[in-house]
């Protein structure tokens, strides 16, 4: 199944854009015009990845992201930040936001692609880990199950 | 890797025009109500999101622009800088010029602006303004020109020197002051002080090119203008099509409905039970479709009115009068090519409102009127019309004035002048040649008068009123068709042939028995409700003698407030028309709008009601 990217952007040019790449990548799209039909979307299609623009009329990007990261809904989902605001303060916001990436405009789409994938791909490691780490915490369980009281001295040891 | 940009050319383009009208809204808005945070940071967004886009696209000189717009918002955003006339008059040429730059790509001022822009955010020096100075030595200075070098190299460490009359003074032919043209960011009593420092310099004198440099404050104006509002349709709500594909498809829907009559009349004469039945739900159908597509190429006036605030502002400062714009009916819709062909009209009258109507502010407060003048632009539906007017509660007309100038230009026989109602002899303003000033000004005169308008909204099928009222105003009304696609006309037949009447300028029908029918020296007149007018017989869109006197109709047409009958010989029905244009050997029969196809595929003449009565005059010289 492809991944769907939510794009929030006030502008439609830079809207059609990203989507143009990212659709001959093969990612399905959904596109927002500001930071409040942003959350509305993101909390609605649960996107697997936002990209986000930082100024935008009613709710820019920086507050849309604090709203995104405080949602247990949507606080997983990663955000790439793409904006035309290129001054350090503006991009440390971004980082301590949350955001994965900070992409500034103008943008190589074959770079923006590859942070796109880059991130993605993250996502993809830290879950793999997640399941690796959840077949071994099942696989140890089985294991103290077998061995019976044996392994809950074993674990009760080691919290002390 | 090099991207091909170009498939986003078009959107840029679009997206860039549609932020410059928005920003041009914000500046208007922060000039006319003072420091207002909304306006700021919607002018600050508009300049980031193009800076964006102008970057991803390349256009470099665009992004460096709209950077030192961004950089010197953000300072007023955070209150470091404040919103005054200056910086305004700074923003509004940096809009200017990016509307040059998005048209040519190429802008000489890039660099000054861009300096001018840093100067205004880093807030060290402000910005230069222009001086003229005047330096009077003493009598007994023995060399004058040796001491203006020295004034120049004195102003030279404070000011750019841009020019002089140097030149006056080594012809030996004294001139009573050395003058220098300089611009500095010093005021003047720093300047006048430098000036003072350099010896046998008995006086000095500097002045201000523009002395209007006043911050802007808050105006007590009422509610915030129409005008600065976005035009009330919500980006969600429409979709962008080429108007190409539209005219297409209404080309094609104009066809059905034709071939929908076609089939009406085979069905009725053969009358097929059950076909009947299909027909009219083809006949639903498509006139569902065909509104749907009218409705499709309708946009709202603001299209249009949202470009004037500007520059009725432009206007109005280059001729130093006080002009406050009143926009109404701006949600009003209208077929995008009639509005396309108004535009030009409109801002002609607007300029002739600020230019000739409104009068200087110390007039208008020495005659008793508020001392700011209004132009009122409105839209308002009318039947199948709309009526745009600009009105302005200036020094108005004079008609005798008016008739005074016609006379001098020979535009009209002095008899007919004479005899002409106050409201008559305003139509003697849009003859060609009638021009009121003397000489064209920059602003209104540009070669087109009033009688390009009056003929732009003719061939539109539109009408021009004037109404006047000497020293209180005067108000010029278009009234212009909803659209041009599809007219409702009345079916006519004059010696066997079909013609079609616009059924909009149609008032009354009338059998030819009951109408009474007089002749006054050369002409034929009717008597309508009272009222003598003209009568028209077939000549008029036919040519030739009259053949025969044979009873039949009298179709009284009205265009504007002339009324005029018209004779026929048949009234078939009324029927939707397309009007396609005549091929160009009929191109010149005035009395005639063009030709549309009829349901059994024979073609009939549309007339053009305008010109009957115009006809009709030329007839009476010709055949009688």
């Amino acid at each position: 199944m492809s991944k769907m990217v939510l794009i929030v952007d006030d502008s439609r040019m830079m809207r059609l854009m990203v989507r143009t790449n990212l659709e001959a990548a093969g990612f399905e799209v959904v596109e927002a015009e500001d930071g409040d039909d942003g959350i509305e979307k993101a909390a609605n299609e649960n996107p697997d990845l936002i990209i986000l623009d930082a100024v935008m009329p009613r709710l820019g990007g920086f507050d849309a992201l604090k709203v995104l990261k405080s949602d247990s809904k949507t606080a997983a989902i990663p955000v790439i930040m793409l904006t035309a605001q290129s001054n350090t303060t503006d991009q440390i916001e971004g980082w301590s936001g949350g955001a994965s990436e900070y992409v500034t405009k103008p943008f190589n789409p074959a770079t923006l692609m590859e942070i796109v994938q880059k991130v993605l791909g993250e996502e993809e490691y830290n879950l793999q880990k997640k399941e690796r780490q959840i077949e071994k915490l099942t696989v140890l369980q089985k294991l103290k199950e077998r061995t019976g009281a044996n392994g809950r001295s074993e674990g009760d040891g080691g919290d002390r | 890797m090099s991207v091909d940009m170009s498939a986003y050319l078009d959107i840029f383009n679009t997206e860039a025009t549609e932020l410059l009208a928005s920003l041009n809204n914000a500046l208007l808005a922060l000039e006319r109500n003072g420091v207002d945070a909304v306006q700021i940071n919607e002018t600050f967004r508009v300049a980031h999101t193009l800076k964006g886009m102008a970057a991803t696209m390349g256009f470099n000189k665009m992004a460096e622009l709209t950077h030192g717009m961004e950089a010197l918002l953000e300072k007023v955003r955070k209150g470091q800088r404040t919103i005054n006339s200056e910086l305004l008059d700074l923003l509004f040429n940096c809009l200017d010029a990016l509307s040059v730059l998005l048209k040519t790509g190429e802008l000489e001022s890039l660099e000054e602006l861009k300096a001018a822009l840093d100067a205004a955010s880093t807030g060290h020096c402000p910005s230069e303004s222009g001086y003229e100075v005047s330096v009077k030595f003493l009598k007994s200075c023995a060399m004058p020109k040796a001491r203006s070098h020295v004034v120049i190299k004195a102003l030279e460490k404070i000011a750019t020197v841009e020019s002089s009359n140097m030149e006056e003074l080594s012809k030996g032919t004294l001139p009573d002051s050395f003058k220098v043209t300089i611009r500095s960011t010093a005021d003047r009593a720093t300047i006048e002080s430098v000036l003072l420092s350099v010896s046998e310099v008995e006086a000095a004198s500097v002045t201000r090119f523009k002395d209007k440099k006043k911050p802007v404050g808050k105006k007590a104006v009422g509610e915030v203008d129409e005008s600065t509002r976005q035009p009330g349709v919500s980006l969600s709500e429409t979709i962008r099509v080429n108007a190409a594909h539209l005219d297409n498809l209404l080309n094609l829907v104009s066809e059905m409905v034709v071939n929908r009559t076609r089939l009406e009349t085979l069905v009725s004469s053969e009358q097929f039970g059950s076909l009947t039945d299909a027909i009219d739900e083809l006949g639903q159908i498509t006139s569902g479709l065909q509104e749907e597509i009218l409705a499709m190429r309708m946009i709202p006036v603001s299209y249009v009115f949202n470009r004037f605030p500007r520059m009725v502002r432009d206007v109005a400062h280059q001729l130093r009068k006080e002009v406050e714009l009143v926009i109404e009916g701006q949600d009003i819709d209208l077929d995008r090519m009639v509005l396309d062909e108004i535009s030009e009209p409109l801002t002609h009258l607007l300029r002739n409102a600020i230019d000739h109507g409104i009068e200087p502010p110390e007039i208008r407060v020495a005659s008793g009127k508020p001392r700011t003048g209004t132009v009122k632009l409105s839209a308002a539906r009318k039947h199948g019309s709309v009526v745009i007017e600009v009105a302005d509660d200036g020094r108005g007309i004079d008609p005798e004035k008016i008739k005074k100038i016609a006379l001098e230009k020979g535009l009209a026989d002095p008899e007919e002048i004479a005899s002409m109602g106050n409201d008559d002899c305003y139509s003697l303003m849009w003859k060609p040649g009638f021009t009121t000033v003397g000489k064209a000004t920059a602003i209104s005169g540009r070669g087109v008068g009033l009688d390009a308008v009056k003929d732009k909204i003719s061939d539109l099928g539109g009408i021009l009123r004037i109404r006047s009222m000497l020293g209180s105003g005067s108000s010029f009304g278009l009234e212009v068709p909803l659209t041009l696609a599809l007219i409702p006309a009345l079916m006519v037949t004059v010696r066997k042939q079909i013609f079609a009447l616009p059924l909009s300028n149609v008032i009354d029908i009338a059998s030819s028995h009951d109408v009474e029918t007089h002749r006054i020296g050369d002409r034929q007149v009717i008597v309508f409700r009272g009222e003598t007018i003209p009568l028209v017989d077939q000549r008029a869109i036919f040519g030739g003698p009259d053949p025969d006197r044979k009873p039949g109709y009298v179709v009284t047409v009205q265009v504007g407030d002339d009324r005029v009958g018209l004779k026929v010989e048949r009234v078939i029905r009324k029927q939707e028309i397309v009007l396609k244009p005549l091929t160009c050997f009929l191109r010149g029969i005035k009395s005639l709008a063009g030709s549309t196809v009829l349901g059994d595929g024979t073609v009939a003449l549309v007339v053009d009601p305008r010109n009957l009565l115009e006809c009709e005059r030329k007839l009476r010289g010709a055949y009688v």
